[in-house]
């Protein structure tokens, strides 16, 4: 009986954003059809309690099947085609406020071989996003990674340009991506202390420890910060 | 620098399918689109691929968009501007939709955005189920592994212990698969470009990644290993090595290499070339069988397009293994599988390659020699014009003349040409030296012992050569 998670959903939106579901319900590129629209109208006086009672689901019924006798199967059926809709404009939303987001999937769209220039153009704004953030963190090497990756790959790109480091950089960056997650497992099971004869055998893990000690990660605060804990544990 | 307008130049890189699903993002409400705009659309549409930048197919534009009204080129421009920015917002939209992985990450970050972390938890497990079955357990398949058991161990309360440790335990296995396989391929490229440049480098993890494997991590998986045989091939390239990676490529099962193929298509492809221009006729075949075993697996094709490189390359080895009808099926087949704007070209281009195969050294000249060949062909067809003429020399020495004017033009072209780099030039320049050194020594009547000799000697000073190999076969006639 009625979808849970769809009234969730609906329950959380802002007013203003309720109201532009209406939009995408109409919108076919957003997952939008007839039958998203009128469910969408017929449960929007419910907004934003959605608290329905039998009585109510029933009048909601009737709007939606008028002459046909109550089927639950019908009505959750329009409640997914809804659910569907509604997860797309969730979608729309993130895209329409995440500007990193938005450049890293243009800037995907943009590898075919006549759009060189413009890939280069979203790689530099998609760098200058990311070094304005605070925090270096598993998340920030991993954009990393996928930037190099992708440049490199480009078939617009000069891979045997003597000057070229793309790919040094993107060496080095899947290497910190990987520290991120490495280190703080390894801090996880040393601290659960099950690990410890296992960590001793961990050939990788040794040698990011030697690596971080000798200072190879001097200006990297979180992988430093990493060591210590692991010290602390130790 | 490209001077066509930027929302053409998007709009003529999409493919069929994607110019008709954009009309639903035109008219889509959350897309308020000014009626010029949405206008614009339907009036580039019906011709996307041709459109025109020029200011009278601008103006053209114009009064379609405005009738009766004098051309405004801002008011255009801004037309223009709102419709671009609707095929952008249309592009990471669908990349979003059509990307599984994304997708789903980015629902369950709307989610917990809006403190639904149950159903956003939901979602990252079943993403963590759906990536479980993926059949290639390659360094992506590792990467998002390590991503999602490390996503759910942050999530985790903390006196979860158990779930804890062992999350921690995937997530770090997981990491080191994917810092395997990376350390591997970045070592491939990284190597690969030092050997060229013979510059120094620096792979700090890939001794312990190397002793990780022999100590059991990925032992076991057949694509790792290629990843190994690829990188003996860098560092220690011998024959035995090359013939257990082609066989270990060539025998994969159904599920082939994904994202990888492309990859390590071209490891094994590059070497046998390379033992080729080395001299070692046991190679003579295998770059053709290399190019037939990508093209039966479509792994030449991105995004439907071939590379020309790949395309003249295959003319050329099939040229070369005398399989001419076989080439000329080829041709027919894939020409319309490169970019519009080069067929033509490339297909004049094969044909003479074809010709020249036949000896139809008259037939080369009289097809490509006034043809206006772009940038990317206009080296390469100029030298086989220069072939083409030096063996009708070889037949016919009053042909000396013009071939000696066709070495000087061409040596005069590359001096001239400003827009390559000088390495870019180099191995043509070079072809021009020795073949002149050729027909110098030639006219002298030097003995083809002496000239072989000679030649031989600066072949292997100068290293960097276009068509190599019919340089030294045209001393031993």
């Amino acid at each position: 009986m009625l979808d849970d998670k769809l009234f969730t959903i609906l329950r959380l939106l802002s007013p203003e954003h309720f109201k532009k579901l209406h939009r995408a319900t109409l919108s076919a590129f957003h997952q939008g059809n007839a039958t998203a629209e009128k469910t969408y109208k017929v449960l929007s006086p419910y907004y934003p309690q959605f608290e329905l009672s039998p009585k109510d689901i029933r009048k909601v019924y009737r709007k939606l099947f008028p002459e046909k006798d109550f089927n639950p199967r019908k009505l959750d059926k329009y409640m997914n085609v809804l659910l569907k809709t509604t997860e797309s404009f969730l979608l729309y939303l993130r895209l329409e406020s995440d500007d990193y987001l938005h450049e890293k999937l243009v800037n995907k769209a943009f590898t075919h071989p006549n759009l060189f220039d413009l890939f280069l153009k979203s790689q530099a704004k998609r760098h200058k996003m990311l070094d304005g953030r605070e925090q270096k963190d598993a998340d920030y090497w991993e954009e990393k990674t996928e930037l190099y990756d992708r440049l490199y790959a480009h078939s617009g790109h000069e891979k045997y340009d003597v000057n070229d480091d793309t790919h040094t950089q993107l060496n080095e960056s899947s290497d910190r991506f990987y520290m991120h997650y490495k280190m703080s497992s390894s801090i996880i099971l040393q601290e659960n202390e099950e690990e410890a004869e296992l960590q001793k055998g961990d050939i990788l893990l040794k040698e990011i420890n030697t690596a971080i000690r000798r200072g190879d990660y001097e200006n990297e605060a979180l992988l430093t910060q990493y060591l210590l804990r692991e010290e602390r544990t130790d | 620098m490209n001077k066509d307008i930027k929302l053409f130049r998007i709009l003529k890189s999409l493919s069929r399918k994607e110019i008709n699903q954009l009309q639903s993002a035109v008219e889509s409400p959350l897309y308020p689109l000014a009626l010029p705009s949405q206008k614009l659309y339907h009036i580039l549409r019906p011709h996307y691929r041709k459109l025109d930048s020029t200011s009278e197919g601008k103006k053209n534009i114009f009064a379609e968009l405005f009738p009766g009204e004098s051309y405004d080129d801002a008011k255009l421009r801004r037309v223009f501007s709102n419709l671009t920015q609707v095929v952008k917002k249309f592009l990471a939209y669908n990349q979003l939709q059509n990307d599984t992985w994304q997708r789903e990450k980015t629902l369950a970050e709307a989610y917990e955005e809006l403190g639904l972390s149950t159903v956003s938890q939901q979602i990252r497990e079943n993403l963590y189920e759906r990536v479980d079955q993926e059949p290639l357990k390659n360094e992506n398949y590792w990467k998002k592994k390590m991503i999602l058991s490390g996503a759910q161990q942050s999530a985790l309360l903390s006196n979860q212990k158990e779930a804890s440790t062992k999350l921690a335990k995937e997530t770090s296995s997981a990491a080191d698969h994917y810092f395997a396989y990376a350390t591997v391929r970045h070592a491939l490229l990284i190597k690969s470009k030092a050997y060229v440049f013979d510059t120094p480098y620096n792979l700090s993890y890939l001794e312990a990644v190397k002793k990780a494997y022999k100590n059991g991590l990925l032992r076991d998986d057949s694509l790792f290993r290629l990843y190994v045989l690829a990188l003996q091939l860098i560092e220690e390239p011998r024959k035995d090595v090359f013939f257990a990676y082609q066989s270990l490529y060539f025998n994969q099962g159904n599920v082939g290499y994904g994202e990888d193929d492309l990859f390590l298509f071209y490891i094994g492809l590059n070497y046998a070339v390379r033992q080729i221009n080395g001299g070692d006729i046991d190679f003579q075949k295998l770059p053709l069988e290399w190019y037939k075993f990508g093209l039966n697996r479509n792994i030449l094709l991105v995004n439907g397009l071939m590379e020309h490189v790949d395309f003249s390359n295959i003319v050329f080895f099939g040229c070369q293994n005398n399989e001419i009808d076989w080439t000329l099926t080829f041709i027919k087949d894939y020409i319309k599988l490169l970019p519009l704007e080069i067929q033509e070209e490339e297909f004049l281009y094969s044909k003479a390659s074809i010709f020249f195969q036949e000896n139809k050294f008259y037939e080369v000249i009289d097809n490509i020699s006034e043809y206006p060949f772009s940038s990317a062909y206009a080296l390469k067809s100029k030298v086989l014009i220069l072939k083409s003429h030096f063996e009708i020399y070889l037949k016919d020495s009053t042909y000396t003349l013009t071939l000696i004017s066709s070495i000087l033009a061409f040596e005069s072209y590359l001096y001239r040409d400003k827009k390559r780099t000088k390495a870019n030039k180099l191995p043509y320049i070079n072809f021009c030296k020795i073949l002149k050194k050729i027909l110098i020594l030639r006219i002298k009547k030097i003995s083809k012992t002496v000239i072989s000799k000679q030649i031989r000697k600066q072949v292997a000073v100068k290293k960097v050569i276009v068509s190599k190999n019919w340089l030294l076969e045209k001393v031993i006639i």
